[in-house]
């Protein structure tokens, strides 16, 4: 608007045009579901940073007299253990708080370093075309065809179990769809006028590529990341729950499901409880995602 | 057309060399299937030396790569180390009962996610939209193996109506189907709702009711057909999500698929079985998606398939 004489300027209706943050903000507040999914991360996080303040006991720790103590408000439930107790007698509430942070740090690596594979690999197979775009897309083709669950297995019987060989497995095999989705983005890129004029005008394929592409992707990419990382911590869980992936001591809500398996005929509530945990952070992540996409792309918003 | 399929073909070879030799050196990264079946009883050298002469693994890897490549061409993926039976007679018999439970899904998926979607398209914006986006929601937040134990809880433990676990008779597939057409659904949903949406507003949707056609004729006939393209073909993309979610129900329900077959080869270090699996499974991807891309043209003739 500053290109506007002065003298025109109050001639002309120029509403105030409202800052970026505060676009956001105002679709937030008006997007019930984004709102939703927002608290439902925010409490999932607060819950991982803090959860040595606000669990109510040792999540490692148990009194076999306690175990399988039904929730508080059951007959026979003790009001010190809010959801009841586990087989060997731990409190499932603070198992349960504690749990969120094994989600997080996977979910969240695992998703960090498929950007970190994918984006560059979706850049340079958009921008350069030909050979580089084979190479590197049949690569992709690769990951996507051999089967997610069964690749987890081998890699995992290969290095045995552990955090952080699961964010690896998990990060390797979702290079390839963010790849993909970057890829298609950036032809489409490519061909609109300013990115063509830069070329002529003699922009290095470097600095196209970090100038004009990147900034364009980044949007995508944010939303294709944060629905990864709902699904990592779903494939998480459900490695955990074959007994591939973690070490039974750390509380994972995986692993917690799968030990409530025994007991399920007489003690429900340790298979219920942690499963409606991580069903609400998937929930959450997916919300989120939603939102973002529909802030990004407004044309997708239905 | 044909320059195409032959195109996709050769991706497929390529993409098939890439698994094989992926799955051959993890494989065998993973241990040695002699000292895992002699596990226990101390064995000598010589023994463990002889089995696995037995077993051709004192060939050097480039031979028994090469062996199992021409295994492939030939269809003989040898015999499984442990039981000694022919390799693909084995992965076919439980490929039947793992495509059983993949249909029960796809079909109670595909019943609950098409109305869904149809009435939160029609619907759009009302109360009966919010819920079937919820429905969908839901859909695809469920850890399936979670929602497989709360089914049996509810429906096996409590009701006695379909067993526990196994796989005889119909009422043992109930469960399992639903707890994967439920989580098929929720994708499936959101998708027919989309394209729903989209073709409900295009002109010619506006024409077939000016010119007298009836709202649920129009709905099914004109708009549902061309909103039913977008989701084949997310189908086909799905279709390696369905497979690992098959895996672990498999698990959940003492299913004898495919899923408990691999688990339990990797455990043993069944080399043959695992190599054969994971490159019969990723071809079935392949093929489907190449099914699903060549679907096109027939769906919608304005499609032309070429380069």
């Amino acid at each position: 608007m500053s290109s506007i004489p002065e003298t025109r300027r109050s001639v002309l209706y120029t509403p105030r045009v409202p800052s970026r943050f505060s676009r956001v903000l105002w679709n937030l507040l008006g997007n019930q579901g984004g709102l939703t999914g927002v608290f439902l991360v925010t409490l999932v996080f607060v819950c991982a940073i803090f959860a040595p303040w606000i669990s109510p006991h040792n999540p490692t720790a148990g009194n076999i007299l306690n175990r399988l103590d039904p929730p508080a408000w059951m007959a026979g439930g003790n009001p010190t253990f809010p959801l009841g107790t586990d087989p060997v007698g731990r409190d499932l509430l603070s198992r349960i708080i504690f749990g969120s942070r094994i989600s997080l740090y996977i979910g969240l690596l695992s998703t960090l370093l498929s950007v970190i594979i994918g984006l560059p690999a979706g850049l340079l197979a958009g921008y350069f075309a030909g050979w580089v775009d084979d190479v590197i897309m049949r690569i992709a083709d690769v990951f996507f065809a051999f089967p997610f669950i069964l690749f987890a297995i081998l890699v995992l019987a290969l290095f045995g179990p552990g955090v952080n060989n699961l964010v690896l497995v998990l990060g390797i095999s979702g290079w390839a769809g963010l790849a993909r989705v970057v890829r298609s983005q950036v032809l489409v890129l490519k061909e609109l006028d300013y990115v063509k004029a830069a070329s002529t005008y003699g922009a290095t394929p470097g600095g196209v590529i970090l100038r004009h592409l990147l900034p364009n992707v980044w949007g995508i990419v944010l939303v294709v990341s944060t629905l990864n990382i709902g699904i990592n911590i779903l494939l998480t869980s459900a490695l955990s729950f074959l007994g591939l992936g973690l070490d039974p001591i750390i509380p994972d809500w995986g692993g917690m499901i799968a030990s409530g398996q025994l007991y399920m005929t007489t003690a429900w509530w340790v298979d219920a409880f942690p499963g409606i945990a991580l069903m609400l952070t998937v929930l959450g992540f997916n919300l989120v995602g939603d939102w973002i996409r529909d802030v990004v792309d407004p044309t997708m918003s239905r | 057309m044909i320059r195409y399929i032959l195109r996709r073909l050769f991706h497929t070879v390529f993409v098939l060399f890439g698994i094989s030799l992926i799955v051959f050196v993890t494989v065998r990264l993973t241990g040695n299937p002699v000292a895992a079946m002699l596990q226990g009883s101390n064995p000598s050298v010589q023994a463990m030396a002889s089995m696995e002469k037995a077993l051709g693994l004192n060939q050097p890897y480039i031979v028994q790569y090469w062996i199992f490549i021409r295994g492939i061409v030939t269809l003989n993926f040898g015999t499984s180390f442990v039981t000694g039976q022919p390799v693909l007679p084995m992965i076919l018999s439980r490929l039947g009962a793992t495509a059983l439970l993949a249909v029960g899904g796809i079909v109670v998926g595909v019943l609950i996610a098409i109305p869904v979607g149809i009435i939160s398209a029609i619907r759009y914006g009302t109360f009966l939209d919010v819920l079937g986006r919820g429905i969908s929601l839901l859909g695809i937040s469920f850890p399936n193996y979670w929602l497989a134990t709360m089914l049996i809880l509810i429906f096996s433990v409590d009701l006695h109506w379909f067993p526990v676990a196994g796989s005889e008779g119909f009422s043992s597939l109930v469960l399992p189907s639903f707890t994967l057409g439920f989580i098929l659904a929720g994708i499936l949903a959101r998708l027919v709702r989309t394209s729903m949406l989209e073709t409900l507003g295009s002109q010619y949707i506006v024409t077939a009711r000016a010119k007298g056609l009836t709202r649920w004729r129009v709905i099914i006939v004109h708009a549902l057909r061309n909103a039913l393209l977008p989701t084949i073909t997310f189908m086909g993309i799905q279709f390696g999500g369905l497979l690992g979610g098959v895996v672990i129900l498999e698990e959940v329900f003492s299913w004898p698929g495919i899923g408990r077959l691999v688990l339990t080869a990797v455990n043993e270090r069944d080399y043959p079985v695992v190599q054969a699996s994971v490159l019969l499974l990723s071809f079935l991807y392949i093929m489907v998606n190449l099914a699903v891309d060549l679907s096109y043209a027939f769906l919608d003739p304005r499609i032309r398939i070429g380069d």
